[in-house]
């Protein structure tokens, strides 16, 4: 998870909310996607075919989006490479809203 | 599995015309369902397991039937299976969403695909109970549901992967790359 701005904040998911958010919604990822669009976080994940399924159907819904950065396969274990990644997003997207930002790495 | 009782029987005779070409259905034929006497032979190796609920558990079943518009022995044979893969890793456990059922490491939304998607670069072991920052016991659950369970996770691997730019873009048109932004 990131929030971007003049300075960005990359928070392991686990930790969010104490890991309790995560944690309590043992059926679907909907409830926790859409506290954090409310909150305005970007969801950084190489989860493409189930956790953006269920963004889709948040899109539906109309409610405060989170964004997503999707880490490429090659790269899910490089930490050093995600971390430069997430700076240029940074850089490129700071003044945009956390919704609107939905790339590919 | 085809009974010997006279319907069944009258059944399995209808089935003989069919198969020497010349189908001749009488009225009574046409009332069974025949999903009722003929079932597809049983896979080598399972055997039923029958059992009765009380009154009250039935009604839920039945509503959960309902809801997941799948039948009681579908049900009932997941939520088996789950229950007994629990029972052997218990650092997992089960969530759903749009796209299916998924076995998790417990307390998080970590799938057992994932890990083994990420294994194929840091092995099972400490690495990535480190990456991760899980227990090392959570991974080891994690590579036992996938040893036990390896083609069907491979297969949720492989449709991770099928999911490239311009499929995700099918489903989320706003979608870009990092470097066609501006800098």
């Amino acid at each position: 998870m990131a929030q971007l701005g003049s300075r960005a904040v990359v928070l392991p998911i686990q930790n969010w909310h104490e890991g309790m958010y995560v944690a309590q919604h043992g059926e679907s990822d909907l409830p926790w996607l859409r506290m954090a669009g409310r909150e305005g976080w970007i969801i950084v994940h190489d989860d493409r075919n189930t956790l953006l399924r269920d963004y889709a159907l948040l899109a539906r819904e109309g409610c405060e989006m989170p964004g997503f950065a999707v880490v490429g396969h090659a790269h899910r274990a490089d930490v050093g490479w995600i971390a430069r990644r997430l700076v240029e997003l940074e850089r490129r997207c700071a003044k945009e809203k956390p919704g609107n930002v939905q790339v590919f790495l | 599995m085809i009974s010997s009782r006279p319907e069944a029987l009258a059944w399995r005779t209808c089935v003989r015309s069919v198969q020497h070409g010349s189908l001749r259905v009488c009225p009574s034929v046409l009332d069974w369902p025949p999903v009722k006497t003929v079932r597809a032979p049983r896979p080598t190796g399972r055997r039923p397991v029958r059992f009765n609920l009380p009154d009250d558990y039935d009604v839920r079943l039945a509503s959960h039937e309902a809801a997941a518009g799948r039948p009681r022995n579908e049900l009932a044979r997941e939520w088996a299976q789950e229950r007994l893969d629990l029972l052997d890793f218990p650092c997992l456990e089960f969530r759903s969403n749009s796209a299916g059922r998924f076995a998790v490491v417990r307390g998080t939304r970590l799938a057992v695909w994932h890990l083994a998607a990420l294994a194929r670069t840091l092995g099972w072991g400490d690495d990535l109970a480190q990456h991760l920052n899980i227990l090392p016991e959570a991974v080891a659950s994690a590579e036992g549901y996938y040893q036990r369970h390896r083609a069907e996770v491979e297969a949720l691997i492989a449709a991770n992967e099928a999911m490239g730019f311009d499929e995700v873009k099918h489903l989320l048109c706003q979608v870009r790359r990092l470097s066609e932004i501006p800098a």
